[in-house]
Parts: C-alpha cells; sequence; structure tokens
C-alpha cells in the first residue's frame, strides 16, 4: 500500500475514520449509574459497613447478641442499636440475616423466606448493601446490611 | 507500503491506543469504568475468607458443638410426649445414609450420647426409638456418615416402639462444607464459586478440630488451598 497512490490514500483515511469512530463510541459510553450517589460513594458505603461489622464481631457483640443455639431468640433490637451506632448520623441503615440459605429474619427478628428478603430496589436505588458472614456457629449466618447515605450523591442534572 | 507509510501508520495506532488507555486509567480511578465491566468482589471474597478463617478457629475451640466432624448432617428434635419407648421421627431422606442402624447417633444438647435404637435400616423411615420419661426433651440426631460401624449399646436389628409426634428443626450441613454451600447460595451470580467437593477435614483425630481447604474459582482469578492453615490441635 503507498498512501501517496489513490488506493492507499482511500485506505489510510478509512482506517482513521473507523479509529476516530470507535473513540468517540468508547468515551461517550454511559457510566452505568442508577442513583444520585456514584460507584465510589457506594463502594465507601460497602466498606465502611464491612469494617463496622468486623468491628462488631472482633470485639464480641455479635457474638453476645446472637443466639447461635435458637436464632430466633437473638437480640435483635441490641444488634441494630450497636450498628446504627457506629454509623455516622447521616448514614441509615437496614440490617436482614440470612440463616442457611433458606430463611431470613428482618432487623425486628420477623421471619420470613429467603426470597422475601430484601429493599424494595425501585425505592431506594442509592443504598448499597454488603454481606457480612457471622462463623462461629453450626449455622451459616449472614447479615446484610443496607445503607443509605443522606448527605451523599450529588446534584441532579 | 512504504517504510516511511508503515511508521507512520504504527505510530498514529500506538499514540491512539496510549490515549485510550489513559483515558480509561484516569477514569478507573473512581472505579466507575472498573465497574461498568467488572462488578466489584473485593468485599465478598474478603468476606469469604475472614469467615472460614474464623470457621477454623471455632472448629478448634472449645466453642464448636458439632458431635463429629464425620457426620455430614445433624436435626434438632424436640417431643413433648413420653413414650417406653416412643419412636420419634426423624425426618431424614432417602439417599443421605445407607445404613439407619449404623449411621445414627443421638445426642443431647451437650453433645453426651445418649443409647438410643432405630426403627428402620433405610431412609426415609428411620425413627429413633428411645424411653421419654420427662418432656419436653430435646437431642440432635447426627447422620450421614458412611464409614460409622454400629455401636456397641445399639440392637442390631429394628426396633419399634409407640409413635409420637416431634417438631423438627431445619436439616444442617457439618460446619466445614456447610460455610462452602452457604457461600454458593449468597453468590450465585457473582462470579465467584467454590469447589465444595474439596472441603475436607485435615485434623484427622480428634475430628472436632479442623481446617478447611477450599478451592474458589471466580471470572478473573483462582484460588486454590487451604485458607489461613493451622496446625491441628493435639
Amino acid at each position: 500500500m503507498e498512501l501517496n497512490n489513490r488506493k492507499g490514500f482511500f485506505y489510510f483515511v478509512e482506517l482513521m475514520i473507523i479509529l476516530i469512530v470507535i473513540s468517540v463510541i468508547l468515551t461517550h459510553f454511559p457510566v452505568v449509574q442508577k442513583s444520585n450517589t456514584n460507584f465510589q460513594q457506594h463502594e465507601n458505603l460497602r466498606q465502611y459497613g464491612f469494617g463496622v461489622m468486623d468491628a462488631l464481631d472482633d470485639v464480641g457483640i455479635l457474638s453476645r447478641y446472637i443466639n447461635t443455639t435458637n436464632f430466633g431468640f437473638t437480640n435483635f433490637t441490641a444488634l441494630r442499636a450497636f450498628t446504627q451506632a457506629s454509623f455516622p448520623e447521616p448514614i441509615k441503615i437496614q440490617l436482614e440475616y440470612i440463616l442457611n440459605s433458606t430463611t431470613c429474619y428482618n432487623q425486628s427478628g420477623y421471619m420470613q423466606l429467603l426470597g422475601n428478603c430484601g429493599l424494595n430496589e425501585s425505592a431506594r436505588q442509592d443504598a448499597a448493601s454488603v454481606l457480612y458472614t457471622f462463623a462461629n456457629s453450626s449455622d451459616q449466618i449472614t447479615i446484610k446490611i443496607n445503607m443509605v447515605n443522606l448527605f451523599g450523591g450529588q446534584a441532579a442534572r | 507500503m512504504t517504510k516511511k507509510g508503515q511508521f507512520w501508520l504504527m505510530a498514529i495506532v500506538l499514540a491512539y491506543l496510549a490515549i485510550v488507555t489513559m483515558f480509561f486509567y484516569v477514569r478507573s480511578v473512581d472505579r466507575s469504568a472498573v465497574n461498568f465491566f467488572e462488578p466489584n468482589l473485593d468485599l465478598d471474597f474478603q468476606n469469604m475468607i475472614s469467615a472460614i478463617k474464623t470457621r477454623n478457629d471455632w472448629l478448634r475451640s472449645g466453642a464448636n458443638d458439632w458431635y463429629d466432624l464425620a457426620w455430614q448432617y445433624r436435626r434438632r428434635i424436640e417431643v413433648s410426649e413420653t413414650g417406653s419407648p416412643a419412636e420419634i421421627p426423624t425426618g431424614v431422606g432417602a439417599g443421605k445414609v445407607s445404613d439407619c442402624i449404623a449411621d445414627f447417633r443421638v445426642v443431647n444438647l451437650t453433645n453426651s450420647e445418649i443409647h438410643a435404637n432405630v426403627s428402620a435400616t433405610t431412609a426415609p423411615g428411620c425413627n429413633i426409638t428411645i424411653g421419654v420419661s420427662t418432656t419436653p426433651f430435646a437431642f440432635y440426631v447426627y447422620y450421614g456418615n458412611p464409614s460409622a460401624s454400629t455401636p456397641s449399646y445399639r440392637q442390631a436389628t429394628p426396633q419399634q416402639g409407640t409413635e409420637r409426634t416431634a417438631t423438627m428443626g431445619p436439616e444442617l450441613e457439618v460446619p466445614t462444607r456447610g460455610l462452602c454451600t452457604h457461600f454458593n447460595d449468597l453468590y450465585p451470580r457473582s462470579g465467584m464459586q467454590l469447589n465444595c467437593s474439596l472441603v475436607n477435614v485435615t485434623c484427622p483425630t480428634p475430628r472436632t478440630q479442623a481446617n478447611i481447604s477450599i478451592q474458589l474459582q471466580s471470572t478473573n482469578f483462582k484460588f486454590n488451598g487451604t485458607v489461613f492453615p493451622q496446625s491441628c490441635a493435639a
């Protein structure tokens, strides 16, 4: 291919157009974001939530209030109080407990099927969630912590 | 193509790639670009490793309440009627036990073995036959150990009694593999799947003290080995 002949010139122009088109497409990919909080804010919340649960486990709060013999007798009120108190005021939380992959307890201790757990996603798109597994038990207990930062996010455009 | 043409063509392509790379690098600072292609699994992986480590420590500790890790399942059962002897259902399904008489172990809530007989050889229909004088009477039945042999106190033939109803808890899997199964249920679409067939008890005697060895495979990394291996306690 010679750049200084007609065929080579158009081949080169064609290549440049393709590169430009690809560039335009790539750079204009929309960032998938369904809420007013961006990914970094979501990730920060998740990291914070995991850290809080890990710390509560380390200091024995989870062991103290989770009833490993009969999970239904867990002190859900105390667990929620300790967890909420570990967050700054603007961050509101909601806890859920997944037991043995079959059952779910909400933060008030109400038992329901696993499929009925979870936030109403369309209502709370700015919520971040993270799972923390409490392993000091023969039961498999995972705490799902849903968090919303009331002062987080950015102005709508 | 002349050498000069080749040079400029290559230069343009390389410059283009450099610009695109720079663009995505800068944009990935807030992880948005990363998340566009791949969900962030850092915390999920951290949760798994942390839980397995904790479970290992728990299994080695005195807090471990599993009778013996060689038995794969247990179920809590509670009866509120007396019987002498009473025949109490266990809810053990077909395929979980090959020989109920050899396999079943009945223990109280503090893990002391209760001398009980069994009403049948093959599940379903393997009930516990035992004298119940005070109620409520709660116990665990352990099953799922193909290498177990019939305990000396048990009759080698099925023993029947007065049938009683019972409140049965859910079937729990042994804490080693149970944790693995739990994670696979928790993260079904995350791309991280544990190979639970590789979960094993690495401390043979006593089997209540164990480490969990697992294989973890995700879309972008593979982990194969024992998590935080520790020496077996004496």
